[in-house]
């Protein structure tokens, strides 16, 4: 025998469309819940504000729909909500009243009364559950009672259901969704052409939209709709007073319309912001962080109503899955869609005046709306790279700032820099102390090339301009450096002279540098451009002058054997040697022209002279060397081009040096404070002449366009000075 | 009570286009990379310290570009396959930071020379 089923016994709160609509399907489905689930429903109460109906008994649904045929009222007076629910004495409300915007305190005082009087609850209406979830959720648990409200948020989808028991443990993270389907309607309508006025109307005749939409049209029951899902899902704590809304009135149609063209719709999303205010704090760190961080907050530390939870709270009974709904987590951050700008300013909630009241009224209390700002987002954004595109840029220039702090910071730290300073009176002095002493300065045009401490270092006169164009590698020596107009050159060898040495070759125009091998032998090249020409060994053990032409990179052999002897000097197209021959034959430069192939021999001392040839240069087209006796110092030029031997200086003169055209050299001087004095000559003629008086003896010198340079050490410091000669 | 290890969610929509545009970004640093250390190994101011870089430059300068712009491309689209993990679009913005640096100290450099 089959076992009597179960009699639910409901009371009805409203009798509109939906209790209606409600009864219709339970009588439908009598049959089915008594042979499948053991149910009996039946209705013992239901009230509207024109009329009531009282059956302690019990009448079937359809018993009820006949009773109160569709526009009739219920067939007894009206009584106040307690009294309707104590009467009936039934299990479970069905709230249906109509959703008020004020806080929903008359449906909220209908829930409370029935949890007071052991029912369990099924409302449609949302209103309590986005303005006062928390309130009814601890009496819900105070009381032991259940409450249902699945038909609240997006009608007959199971959202809440999904979450409570798909998507059990589970936390949701945040949501966005379109609430409204008025205002979606008006607004397709929109985007076909119709006006604003006319869609309305189209949206009230097809029964989306009631007689009055500000409801839809204001945002309100998108609102209360995400505030409700907030409240249940997220712990949210608010109410739609606290979500920004937008009225679809301040959308204008050419944005609709460019969606539209754009083959996407505007419409109307709801989604929780993480954007701090007051009271919706994350307890230990900021919503911002939390979410970028992926982890979950502990929880808002704050309720609308005050209280703050606290460690071991519990809400047993029936609420255990509702509280599991309400776990809350972290706020989703913005993904920064478009969005309207909002109106500012206070927004009121329409509908009926706080404390409307009829039969069922049970006026409650409520918190005052606070004004807020208000917001509608794109279904699909107008621009979803933009902020893709920011970010992408914001790596872009994290690393490019990191790469421009390590470069400036290296310079700072690490990178060698030679010391100029520009002297008062025109010039500059390079300065070095012990390990870092300039040397071997080389002049041409305006610019001066120096070696210092392993670096080969170039210099623009006119400005200053200072480059490090060579650092010996560990392990090699630097030669001084030759240079020219265009070019600069300078040998890197092996200490231990086993390694090919390497000559490097600067071309200051393109600011590139070439190493040239070479052998471990080689020795200080000399340059004019564009032939770089050096001595070398020849794996015969016979001594090479080699030529390259640094344009090409060809290689020529220009004399092979005994007897040749550094230094390799280079003027215009022309390349010389020393020829240094065994017994007491003379020291004798070969010159040969590179562009014409002919030689001239220019004997330094006569044969058994005694004299001690040295700081045998060339520049231009002129030969100049010293010859030493016991008793003097002379300095001699030779003309490669009127062929003539000149003797430029005479007595205790030392370091001379020429450009071609002029030449210096340094000699003791009584009248000068330092003792020393550096006179210039010019090849056409004239009488020598004091160029400069120089601290100390200088160690080097050079001269070229007009400019001499020196190299002084002062016992502490080392210095190179640059400057103009006299005219 | 054993604690849950928390397992972050896949890369979302928006995050997948960040990771698009990163790699794309990454792409154009190793083109522009490879560019400013040939051009410095032209210049005669730099060589190269990677090793195997170093052995294709010494085959041929098309050897090393293909490389180079072969093995950072195979790269960033692995890191496109593995998009729905969040560890693919924190490697990519490594990736394309490191290189947005490395590009800019070496364009400063070459602009010291």
């Amino acid at each position: 025998m089959d076992a009597a089923p179960l009699t639910v016994k409901l009371c009805l709160l409203g009798f509109g469309n939906v209790a209606r609509g409600f009864c219709a399907l339970l009588a439908k489905q009598e049959r089915a819940l008594a042979d499948e689930h053991g149910l009996r429903v039946v209705v013992t109460g239901a009230g509207t504000r024109r009329g009531s109906l009282i059956a302690a008994e019990g009448m079937a649904p359809a018993a009820v729909l006949a009773a109160a045929p569709k526009e009739a009222p219920l067939p007894e007076p009206p009584r106040p909500a307690a009294e309707l629910l104590a009467a009936s004495g039934a299990d479970v409300l069905v709230e249906l009243t109509v959703m008020e915007e004020d806080f929903a305190p008359v449906a909220t005082g209908h829930i409370e009364a029935a949890f007071d009087l052991g029912m369990d609850v099924v409302t449609a209406n949302k209103g309590p559950i986005a303005w006062n979830w928390d309130r009814i959720a601890a009496k819900a648990t105070a009381a032991g009672r259940r409450i249902r409200f699945e038909s609240t948020v997006m009608d007959g989808l199971p959202v809440f259901s999904l979450l409570e028991f798909t998507l059990a443990d589970c936390r949701l993270l945040g949501f966005e969704a379109i609430f409204n389907s008025t205002t979606n309607f008006i607004i397709d309508a929109m985007a076909r052409g119709e006006g604003f006025d006319t869609a309305l109307r189209h949206a009230q005749d097809e029964g989306f939209a009631e007689a009055d939409p500000s409801h839809d049209i204001d945002g309100w029951d998108a609102a209360c709709k995400a505030a409700a899902l907030a409240n249940v899902a997220m712990g949210a704590g608010i109410t739609p007073a606290d979500v920004d809304k937008q009225s679809l009135c301040d959308v204008p149609l050419e944005r609709i319309k460019a969606a539209y063209a754009a083959g996407k719709r505007l419409r109307l999303a709801g989604r929780p912001d993480p954007r701090p205010r007051p009271g919706y704090r994350a307890r230990h760190r900021s919503p911002a962080r939390a979410a970028r961080r992926g982890v979950a907050r502990r929880g808002p530390a704050h309720r609308p109503h005050g209280r703050r939870r606290r460690r071991g709270d519990r809400r047993p009974g029936a609420a255990d899955r509702l509280r599991r709904l309400r776990r809350p987590a972290a706020p989703v951050p913005d993904d920064l869609r478009p969005t309207l700008p909002h109106d500012g300013g206070p927004s009121a909630p329409p509908g009926p005046a706080p404390g409307a009241s009829g039969p069922l009224a049970a006026p409650l209390p409520g918190p005052p709306a606070a004004p807020l700002p208000t917001r509608v987002v794109d279904a699909a954004p107008a621009n979803p790279w933009r902020r893709a595109i920011l970010l992408a840029l914001l790596v872009l220039a994290v690393g490019s700032a990191l790469g421009a702090v390590g470069f400036a910071a290296e310079q700072r730290l690490f990178v060698w820099k030679p010391d100029v300073k520009a002297l008062p009176g025109g010039g500059w002095r390079i300065t070095g102390s012990a390990g870092l002493r300039p040397l071997a300065p080389a002049l041409a045009g305006d610019r001066l090339a120096w070696s210092q401490a392993g670096y080969t270092c170039l210099m623009e006169l006119a400005s200053g301009d200072t480059k490090v164009i060579g650092a010996a590698s560990r392990g090699t020596d630097l030669w001084p450096p030759a240079l020219d107009t265009r070019s600069a050159a300078w040998l890197e060898s092996d200490k231990n002279g086993v390694d090919p040495a390497h000559l490097w070759v600067y071309d200051i125009g393109r600011g590139r540098r070439v190493a040239h091998r070479a052998g471990a032998a080689a020795e200080a090249p000399a340059l004019s451009d564009p032939f770089l020409a050096w001595l070398d060994d020849q794996p015969d053990g016979h001594r090479e002058v080699t030529a390259l032409d640094v344009e090409t990179g060809r290689r020529s052999a220009l004399a092979t054997g005994d007897g040749l002897s550094s230094p390799v000097i280079a003027g215009d197209d022309a390349v010389g040697w020393l020829l240094q021959p065994t017994g007491d034959a003379a020291p004798t430069v070969v010159v040969r022209d590179l562009g014409t192939g002919t030689e001239t021999a220019i004997m330094l001392a006569s044969a058994g002279s005694g004299l001690t040839v040295g700081d045998i240069q060339m520049a231009g087209h002129l030969v100049l060397w010293t010859q030493r006796s016991s008793r003097t110092t002379r300095i001699v030029a030779y003309d490669l081009e009127s062929r003539q031997t000149t003797t430029v200086a005479d007595g205790a003169v030392e370091t001379p040096a020429t450009d071609g055209e002029v030449v210096v050299w340094a000699q003791p001087d009584g009248t000068s404070p330092h003792g020393c004095v550096v006179m210039m000559r010019g090849l056409g003629g004239g009488p020598p002449s004091v160029a400069a008086r120089p601290a100390a003896w200088p160690a080097g010198l050079a001269v070229g366009g007009g400019r001499l340079a020196w190299v002084i050490n002062d016992g502490t410091w080392t210095y190179l000075d640059v400057m103009e000669l006299p005219s | 009570m054993k604690a849950r290890r928390y397992i972050p969610p896949p890369l979302g929509e928006s995050g997948q286009r960040v990771l698009l545009l990163v790699l794309a970004e990454l792409c154009l640093l190793n083109v522009a990379d490879f560019a400013l250390t040939w051009y410095g190994m032209w210049l005669g101011f730099a060589t190269e310290s990677n090793g195997v870089m170093d052995f294709f430059f010494r085959q041929s300068d098309v050897a090393a570009a293909v490389f180079k712009l072969g093995i950072v491309t195979v790269g960033a689209v692995a890191l496109w396959l593995l998009r729905r993990y969040r560890a693919a679009l924190l490697a990519g913005v490594l990736l394309a930071g490191v290189f947005a640096a490395v590009v800019v100290y070496q364009a400063l450099w070459i602009l010291s020379l």
